[in-house]
């Protein structure tokens, strides 16, 4: 009886389908909506709009919570965030200690390969601090290796690999020619482990803390399940020290990744991590533009960009403008002022670092500074504006900071060019916060944009961002990627309008243009449902949040970002990542997808979906339902619906879901396709079996694949 | 009778519709497979440097003084260039294109770029992808344009490829073009040679979705990924020896290399490499510019040899969005300038030979006293080869806002 009329169901569904092939067109799609439904979005709708808008998309139950405690008063609340309870993400945040630590204090616990490579060819002593000492003995001997196997021809990429950070793509061939030149014998990681795995944490820790390259090596393709067990028992800083090991600009570039991945999936104040993100990405730095990178963008997102996202833009204008990430993501921590001190001196340190001593002009940031920051790349400024500002900027640039005491000495005491010029190269490595260099900068007074400024060493800088930040083309810049960020690629002009007034009245409070817009009645606009289309990052956070998956492990997800074609921190060019539908909807994305959804239903290894659906349902309809809403939010097309359902009929096709992914999986490990190396070894270490049935995995891969979840 | 969803799936939605009703979108990819047309087609390679080469340092003019007063660190010396002409030569590290232009496959065109006077990377790479300087409002690439024209009976998904996670500018537009990174991966629910079932249970999903744009995607997707299974992408090695650069643009050629040689009807595909912008260190012998260059010129060669006999089908050019400063700046690099150059190679060019008019380097004759000048604008360069390779002859089309004519062509081809 069931049979039949699901074979009628059927039947009359590939007569629609027909009809619909024929004239696509005729389908209501979002666009043509918008002139239909001129009104507002129900009542009843409004919550479910206003998470899909503000937040990474709703957890389970959000929906209700948000639904009681009053659209108003919820977003006043995510306004303020400071007020709301975040410790159980918090906790979470634990597993990443160096996180928590200065940029300062990063690089020196993790030094990265500039720093090791002036410590190689200096023969500076080691730290004294035990666990500090290990790091550095290991990344000096992997770095010697390497250069070994680079002089012998062997390994031509080598000092590229090095400066290639995690989640990385150290491919097996590399790490066999590494095992290889590291002297490695057949049998000592099987050794190793055996006599470690005995013991308690601490003294594993300390025995591992001490071994040799070789054995380090060993150790690590001893294989995933026996390095988990490894590391079992031990503190987060423990298993931080030992990860190190393998190599710290990897170690720091992965923290900072599956910090951000934790904040956006778990963290309570929504509104702020919605805007650091908007911000991370307005003014974007590319974590692979060189090896200190890594080490600045855990202070950039923690220290300037998440406290200043809900507050004043000139301020988080400033704030940028001095962060070390953002003047070595754009050159300036080089310009040098033609006509200045610096470059009619020279010294020394010319002659020695030849070409590569800075003593010219760098117009990056200028240029990017107002077509990307502020005033957007019809804002009115000219050629001679940017050549103006770039040299307003002269001398904003890095304070070399810290240098290990032991080598402070040398480069006067020994007096020679080359270590003068190796010693400089080490300051660059560690040069860790904002200084203004006088002698750098330029002389004289510049014209921005008609204006004036008198010459002021430091403050012409804080000038022309004050003007910039002040700037009407600034207030409609920033509102008009506010609401293409938040309302739809082709935003209602005069919504733009209000909030760049808004913008312009409260001097550029972020709070206040949000909350223009919220209470807009162009942003309640019915043809705003569903407008938009997910970027990967939105689509991956808001199926993890979806389905209530418990995170332990978020390296598969940052892989899987890879596979979307978003890498976290991983936009090259300054514009940052686009949000429009145009970019990230394309056959390629839906197949990607389609792909995540069934994998993520399955449980990804560290990432444990549970059932949404509570699980309680007398029929599989109900339960079918109770999955729609719980993961859409409301009811799905028919088309989806009945897909979904059809699961329940079909006992063949789990068994091949199952079989194909796995399938993948072993072909991925076999030939190395995985997106990354190391992670992947380590989050199949820690895979575990997911608690559902086949049926409801499939159902729920089907749900985030579905077209309904590709929208917001 | 009794129709399992499993057995309407297999049987295909055709079966059961009838022909007659059978959507045009469904038949011509259908079809595309099995007729020659699309495949003895002529195919357009276009590549992007993106972040803007440095093109006085890869066609380097050697005989210019000022060059080397310009360049006092930067400069590629006369006897390290690989000479072309007794003027012009290549950056030492491309040694890979020589060959290529001496049996007159590679040809090379000098001061090309924008007449946009931008130099911003965004802008000036969005003008190129569009072919419309100075118009941002421009909603598709030329290139999509380019296929537009003509109106096949039977056409293939395939028509417009690029690699990558996303569709690049210059292949947006009313054409439906594919992004693919991974071959082997482009399949739902594991790579198998045939659909799973959670692929065809997605497909009806997509294809009973009411959501127009994405159902029109979805029918899109499933189509090109049938073709491509049919195409078995796993086993695929290189022909002739050809050893591609183990990098993300060698891996990109490759499998240019294997979609075209699968006859899967492309006509155009697309692939960039980044990495150009060398505001510092660029080096000059050796260094990051050298190194960019390698891989280059490495991959596309490598592409060359892997083709054969079939490279008599294919045009490939190269550009970037502008040349780098005639002057290095104070940080061992070149800050964006204006005039660059541009690669055309292929079994119909005529080639060793350097195109266009060289507008000197003498500092009066710089753009804005600062960069190469542009003697040939970049549309005709490309449009020459969209009209002789893919046959658009409509190039108001292609180039809206210009006047490019047949008979301003450089006659490369």
């Amino acid at each position: 009886m069931f049979r039949s009329d699901s074979a009628f169901r059927t039947l009359y569904s590939a007569a629609l389908c027909g009809m619909l092939l024929c004239q696509p067109l005729l389908a209501e799609g979002p666009v043509s909506q918008k002139t239909k439904n001129a009104g507002s979005i129900a009542a009843q709708d409004r919550a479910r709009y206003a998470l899909n808008r503000f937040t990474f998309g709703a957890r389970p139950g959000e929906l209700e919570a948000v639904e009681k405690t009053g659209l108003d008063r919820w977003f006043d609340q995510q306004l303020h965030p400071e007020k709301l309870d975040d410790t159980a993400m918090l906790t979470r945040l634990d597993q990443y200690p160096a996180m928590k630590l200065s940029t300062a204090e990063l690089m020196r616990r993790f030094p990265s390969p500039q720093m090791i490579r002036a410590m190689d060819r200096t023969g500076a002593s080691l730290p004294s601090d035990p666990i500090e000492r290990a790091i550095y003995r290991s990344q000096i001997e992997q770095y010697r290796l390497r250069t070994a196997a680079q002089e012998k021809g062997q390994n031509p990429d080598a000092m590229q690999a090095q400066n290639e950070m995690a989640p990385g793509e150290d491919n097996p061939s590399k790490r066999e020619a590494r095992m290889q030149a590291a002297g490695i014998t057949p049998g000592q990681p099987q050794r190793l482990v055996k006599e470690l795995i005995g013991l308690p944490p601490q003294e594993r820790f300390q025995k591992i803390l001490a071994m040799n390259t070789s054995d380090l090596m060993a150790l690590r393709i001893a294989g995933p399940q026996r390095l988990s067990s490894l590391v079992e028992g031990m503190t987060p800083e423990q298993k931080e020290t030992l990860a190190a090991l393998g190599g710290t600009p990897r170690l720091v570039g992965a923290e900072l990744m599956e910090q951000r991945l934790i904040r956006e999936i778990y963290s309570t104040h929504q509104v702020e991590e919605v805007m650091t993100n908007f911000w991370m990405n307005h003014f974007n730095v590319y974590v692979r533009k060189n090896a200190q990178e890594p080490y600045y963008l855990p202070s950039y997102e923690r220290d300037v960009i998440r406290p200043r996202a809900l507050g004043n833009f000139e301020d988080l204008l400033v704030a940028v403008a001095r962060s070390p990430a953002m003047l070595v993501y754009l050159d300036n921590f080089q310009s040098t002022g033609p006509n200045s001190v610096a470059a009619s001196q020279g010294g020394f340190l010319r002659t020695a670092a030849q070409q590569n001593a800075p003593r010219g002009l760098n117009e990056n940031y200028a240029r990017e500074l107002m077509e990307l920051h502020t005033l957007g790349v019809n804002g009115g400024y000219t050629q001679k504006d940017v050549t103006e500002v770039a040299k307003v900027f002269t001398g904003w640039t890095l304070d070399p900071g810290f240098r290990p005491k032991q080598l402070r000495g040398s480069v006067f005491g020994r007096e020679r060019r080359q270590q003068a010029a190796q010693q400089v190269g080490m300051g660059i490595a560690s040069a860790n916060s904002f200084a203004f260099l006088d002698r750098r900068h330029e002389p004289g007074s510049k014209t921005v944009l008609g204006i004036t400024i008198k010459e002021n060493g430091e403050k012409e800088g804080l000038e022309v961002l004050h003007m910039l930040a002040t700037n009407p083309a600034t207030a409609h810049f920033i509102s008009q990627k506010l609401a293409e960020r938040f309302v739809s690629d082709h935003p209602d002009p005069g919504l733009v309008e209000k909030m760049a007034a808004s913008f312009t009245r409260s001097h550029g409070e972020i709070k206040a243009v949000l909350k223009t817009m919220f209470d807009a009645p162009e942003f309640w606009a019915k043809s705003n449902e569903g407008a938009k289309f997910k970027t990967p990052e939105e689509f991956l956070v808001s199926a993890v949040r979806a389905t209530g998956a418990e995170v332990t492990n978020s390296l598969p997800l940052i892989q899987a970002m890879n596979t979307l074609g978003m890498p976290l921190y991983g936009a090259q060019p300054p514009t940052g990542y686009k949000w429009d539908q145009e970019t990230w909807l394309n056959t390629a994305a839906l197949v990607n997808r389609m792909n995540f959804g069934i994998r993520l239903g399955h449980s990804l290894p560290g990432v444990i979906v549970g059932d949404p659906s509570g699980g309680e349902q007398q029929s599989e309809e109900a339960k079918e339902q109770a999955l729609e809403k719980a993961l859409l939010g409301r009811a799905a097309g028919e088309g989806t619906r009945k897909t979904v359902l059809a699961q329940f009929r079909n006992p063949e096709l789990q068994a091949q879901a199952e079989k194909s992914l796995a399938a993948t999986e072993e072909e991925e490990q076999s030939n190395g396709m995985a997106p990354g190396g190391e992670p992947s070894r380590r989050s199949r270490a820690e895979a575990t079996v997911s608690a559902l049935d086949d049926q409801t995995a499939n159902m729920i891969g089907l749900l985030i694949g579905s077209p309904e979840f590709q929208r917001r | 009778m009794r129709i399992t969803r499993r057995g309407f799936m297999k049987g295909g939605a055709l079966a059961l519709v009838g022909t007659s009703t059978i959507p045009s979108f469904l038949t011509r990819s259908v079809m595309a497979e099995v007729t020659t047309a699309a495949a003895n087609k002529k195919k357009l390679v276009v590549l992007f440097q993106r972040g803007a080469a440095d093109g006085l340092n890869i066609v380097v003019p050697y005989r210019e003084k000022n060059y080397y007063t310009m360049r006092p660190s930067l400069a590629i010396k006369p006897e390290q260039v690989l000479d072309l002409d007794g003027f012009f030569g290549l950056h030492p590290s491309m040694a890979s294109f020589k060959p290529l232009y001496e049996q007159g496959h590679l040809a090379i065109v000098h001061a090309t770029g924008s007449p946009d006077m931008t130099r911003s990377h965004f802008d000036a790479q969005d003008f190129m992808e569009s072919g419309t300087p100075g118009l941002k409002a421009t909603a598709d690439g030329w290139l999509n344009r380019a296929l537009q024209e003509e109106k096949l009976r039977e056409e293939s998904p395939f028509r417009a490829v690029a690699l990558g996670g996303q569709v690049p500018r210059t292949l947006q537009g009313k054409l439906p073009a594919i992004a693919i990174s991974n071959l082997q991966d482009f399949s739902v629910g594991g790579r198998g040679p045939n659909p799973s079932p959670m692929s065809n249970a997605f497909q009806q999903m997509y294809a009973e979705s009411v959501d127009a744009v994405l159902h029109g995607t979805g029918q899109e997707t499933f189509e090109a990924v049938r073709m491509l299974k049919a195409a078995d992408p796993a086993h695929y090695t290189p022909a002739n020896g050809a050893a591609y650069p183990n990098t993300p643009f060698g891996n990109s050629m490759k499998q240019i290399a294997q979609l075209l040689k699968a006859n899967l009807g492309v006509e155009a595909a697309f692939a960039d490499i980044g990495d150009w912008d060398t505001h510092q260190n660029q080096g000059n012998v050796n260094g990051r510019l050298a190194n960019r260059l390698k891989e280059f010129s490495d991959s596309i060669a490598a592409l060359w040899k892997d083709m054969g006999d079939d490279t008599e089908n294919i045009t490939l050019v190269t550009m970037s969005e502008f040349g780098r400063t005639a002057r290095q700046n104070g940080t061992g690099g070149t800050d964006h300038g204006h005039g660059n150059v541009m690669f055309v190679l292929g079994g119909n060019v005529k080639g060793g030979k350097v195109y266009g008019r060289w507008p000197g380097l003498e500092n009066e004759q710089l753009n804005e006293g600062r960069d190469l000048a542009v003697t040939t604008d970049f549309r005709r360069v490309l449009g020459e080869a969209a009209y002789k390779t893919l046959g658009a002859k409509d190039l108001k089309l292609v180039f809206p806002n210009t006047n490019v004519q047949p008979q301003e062509f450089l006659n490369f081809l």
